[in-house]
């Protein structure tokens, strides 16, 4: 699918009739659509736009739980032109799918109803152009499933890339794994398979209810312990999920408390420099994060520490024994019984027992080891030197990492006391609403502090139920198998078990491979992005069990918790990415990529990599940019790849509109700014 | 002393939890390492107290080289140097768990008792997940405290 036009009209901020004419490969080699704003000017609102008009949708999976009327998609200023009158909001698309053109057109009526706007579907129409020119309409209610054939509307979401979604999945968070296995599930396209799962696994259930009652006593207690783990283990489940909902749904609304707080002007520096400050100790709390991590692996280096006096003291023992030559000893032990045995010196003279020259013999023996005694005993010595050598070093590491960790701690307070003051200077704005605002923002975070403290707990609950069920499930073969097939209600539960764990198997194999499959092409993105220090060292991009992701190192070891946060960007972006490209089943991506502020945290070496190495995997890339992360340097960048075939500036109208202005790529280099602008 | 990788190490019964939470929840990176400070506590404040129910915990192949050193040289010095005691790594190990178990008792009663939950204690203590984050920089300050740096200027 390649986008060739789109025609707005009164949609969002967009009033009247605009155009955006997309880069497309047919048109040459270039295939990258700049679209450039500060933010609020509508960036989004295009990529919405898209998915409206294929898909009728208003809502993407970033707005979570905004509620429908906040989602207007009708121009609010035409609307208030013309009180009283519908407004008719327009997106018309011109697309290109296996060599036959798409044009698209889906409207909408809104009207102002007293305090609330009120939005009907007006019209959808879609015309097909094949190669040889014929052009054919579609049938209305054929429409969606022409456009759910050229893109499921399920992995729709990513081929947007909005940098809050790029910074949340590196986070160990019951949120962030939620959306990774929506991802990979989506992903699966199995329905079919998840119905039939479900449906035996209540057979299996109603079965083995049945089962309670009957005659063997061990069985009916297996199989009620397994019951009621199971539900549990389900109870534990729900109560992770809704609070995975409660944190997303507070995070969002302290989002929209930002905003509201953002309308006093008076009190905005205080909120900018309050975010700026919650920002900083997001990345102090990563980094005490990430020095805990450290300590625990210094835990079992460097507790030989507390024994230090102990390995030193046997060290040397053993030091003098090699000194003296006891060990290893001058003379070989068999070698001396063997002379007090035959009582005669290798020298041919006579050892008698008692004289002086046996007990000397006798003496030399006591203080001799035996071969293998020795051999361990250097071993032991080897050892211990080892230890013993690093002491030094162990003890100046736990100190310096006490220490860093101390100031990491003094730090995070400090920024705390900064953020109290400034929450404090917020709050005593002779804004009463500010001041109300600002309280419901604090039980906001101290609500997500508890739900998250409240989240681990429940996980923990959730892993050993799980454990358990493993045990008991185990338990209750054996038991099936010693109690026999006797009756036919044993037979039934035995099968409907059976196929309710090959169903899980079957399942679980689907999911291990396509976690495998974007595991691969992650890390082949990931390797191609990076720069060349982090490519040194970073090696394997993972979909763990849970559903987490992992970095591993050049030992193969995890290294999420020390990359920096322009490399988890980097592996964000390369995990979507491969999303995209597991979701077009292709190597190249052939639907539309739109990427909305990616370069936020990256170095000028990632922006580079992403630059030149995102045309090679993307047939069509829309950058949406800002100018703090789109400058001139970056597009110098693109112009020299030869991709970059248009540039397009949303600018703000008087009205509070925005105006879609086509710039030649030359002229636009002059709208740009130079690093040193914001220096 | 041949570093033997086919013995169950064993902790009393009632820590199997416990041993199975830090490593759970990111504490310690496996059994052998908590094993090891255990012991090394243990032998360090001179208490060995035998495991009244044995519960088998983990190999004694994931013992490092320096950890089955530091245990050798435990044995070797409470008995007067005789390599006797440490020919047979069975009963190095049998003296090892005394001490890691009596490390244990002393991990709970200085600050590891804080982190677990209450109802927990009397019975088979289980950590806290909910405010046991910090337990690594408390591991490692507590090895800070222990050590004696002038002893370590080699």
């Amino acid at each position: 699918m390649i986008l060739n036009k789109m025609m707005l009209e009164n949609f969002r901020q967009f009033r009247g009739k605009q155009e955006i004419e997309f880069v497309s490969p047919t048109q040459g080699s270039a295939s990258v659509t700049v679209i450039f704003g500060e933010n609020g000017r509508g960036k989004t609102s295009l990529f919405r736009a898209i998915m409206f008009c294929l898909f009728g949708e208003r809502r993407l999976s970033q707005d979570g739980d905004v509620k429908r009327e906040e989602l207007q998609l009708v121009n609010v200023s035409a609307l208030e032109a013309n009180p009283g009158q519908p407004i008719r909001t327009i997106v018309e698309l011109e697309f290109t799918h296996r060599e036959q053109t798409y044009r698209l057109r889906r409207a909408i009526l809104g009207m102002q109803d007293g305090g609330r706007v009120i939005e009907e579907e007006d019209e959808k129409r879609l015309f097909i152009t094949h190669a040889d020119g014929n052009t054919q309409p579609i049938q209305t209610t054929d429409i969606e499933a022409v456009i759910d054939s050229i893109l499921d509307r399920r992995v729709k979401d990513y081929f947007l890339f909005d940098g809050e979604k790029i910074e949340r999945l590196t986070r160990a968070s019951v949120e962030q794994r939620r959306e990774i296995s929506a991802g990979i599930r989506n992903l699966l396209n199995v329905d079919a398979l998840e119905t039939a799962i479900k449906a035996v696994g209540r057979l299996t259930k109603s079965l083995e209810k049945e089962l309670t009652n009957s005659s063997h006593e061990d069985l009916s207690r297996l199989l009620k312990r397994l019951g009621d783990n199971e539900e549990e283990q389900g109870r534990s489940r729900n109560k992770l999920n809704q609070l995975a909902d409660e944190i997303r749904l507070a995070r969002q609304e302290i989002d929209k408390t930002d905003k509201e707080l953002e309308k006093f002007n008076e009190i905005r520096h205080l909120l900018e420099r309050r975010k700026a400050l919650e920002h900083e100790l997001h990345g102090q709390e990563q980094q005490a994060a990430d020095a805990l991590i450290e300590m625990r692996n210094l835990v079992c280096k460097a507790t030989t520490l507390i024994v230090a006096p102990t390995v030193i003291n046997v060290f040397s023992h053993i030091e003098s024994q090699k000194q003296k030559g006891e060990i290893p000893s001058e003379i070989r032990r068999d070698l001396i019984e063997r002379i007090l045995s035959e009582k005669q010196c290798i020298c041919g003279s006579e050892v008698c027992e008692g004289s002086e020259t046996y007990s000397h013999i006798i003496d030399w023996l006591k203080r001799t080891k035996d071969v293998s005694t020795q051999d361990s005993a250097l071993n032991l010595w080897r050892y211990l030197s080892e230890v013993r050598n690093h002491f030094s070093d162990d003890a100046d590491l736990v100190e310096k990492r006490l220490q860093q960790y101390g100031n990491i701690n003094s730090s995070i307070a400090n920024i705390n006391r900064s953020l109290e003051n400034v929450s404090n200077q917020i709050g005593t704005s002779e804004r009463q609403d500010a001041t109300k605002l600002d309280e419901h923002r604090k039980k906001l975070q101290e609500s997500i502090i508890s739900l998250e403290a409240n989240a681990r707990v429940t996980q923990t609950g959730f892993e050993q139920f799980q454990q358990e069920n493993d045990r008991l499930r185990a338990l209750l073969k054996e038991e099936k198998l010693k109690v026999g097939l006797n009756d036919e209600l044993s037979r039934r539960s035995i099968l409907a078990r059976d196929t309710q764990d090959a169903l899980n198997d079957v399942y679980n194999q689907f999911t291990r491979e396509i976690k495998t499959l974007i595991g691969e092409s992650a890390t082949q993105l990931f390797r191609e992005l990076l720069d060349k220090d982090g490519r040194e060292n970073l090696r394997t991009i993972i979909v763990n069990d849970d559903y987490s992701l992992q970095v591993l190192d050049r030992y193969k070891k995890p290294f999420l918790a020390n990359i920096s946060a322009g490399q988890r960007q980097i592996m964000s972006i390369s995990f979507i990415a491969a999303l995209a490209k597991t979701a077009a089943h292709g190597n190249k991506i052939e639907i539309p990529l739109f990427m909305d502020t990616p370069f936020g945290r990256l170095s000028y070496e990632h922006r580079q990599n992403l630059i030149n190495q995102v045309p090679t995997f993307a047939s069509q890339w829309i950058l949406l940019a800002t100018d703090t992360e789109f400058r001139r340097q970056e597009a110098q960048l693109l112009k020299n790849g030869g991709m970059w075939g248009k540039f397009y500036l949303l600018r703000s109208t008087i009205d509070g509109n925005t105006m879609i202005i086509d710039q030649d790529i030359d002229s636009a280099m002059a709208v740009l700014r130079d690093e040193e602008d914001y220096l | 002393m041949k570093m033997d990788g086919n013995i169950r190490v064993a902790t009393e019964a009632r820590y199997k939890e416990l041993y199975n939470n830090m490593k759970s929840n990111g504490s310690v990176n496996d059994s052998h390492d908590l094993f090891f400070f255990c012991a090394c506590i243990g032998y360090r404040n001179g208490s060995q107290v035998p495991i009244k129910k044995r519960d088998d915990r983990f190999w004694s192949r994931t013992i490092t080289p320096r950890e089955w050193a530091c245990y050798y040289a435990m044995v070797l010095e409470n008995n007067s140097f005789d390599y006797e005691k440490v020919a047979d790594d069975k009963d190095v190990i049998a003296v090892i768990e005394g001490y890691a178990n009596a490390g244990m008792n002393i991990l709970i009663d200085s600050f590891l008792g804080d982190y677990l939950l209450p109802s927990s204690k009397s019975t088979d203590p289980q950590l806290d997940p909910g405010c046991c984050k910090e337990l690594p920089k408390q591991f490692v300050h507590f090895i800070f405290e222990q050590s004696e740096p002038e002893n370590l200027n080699i």
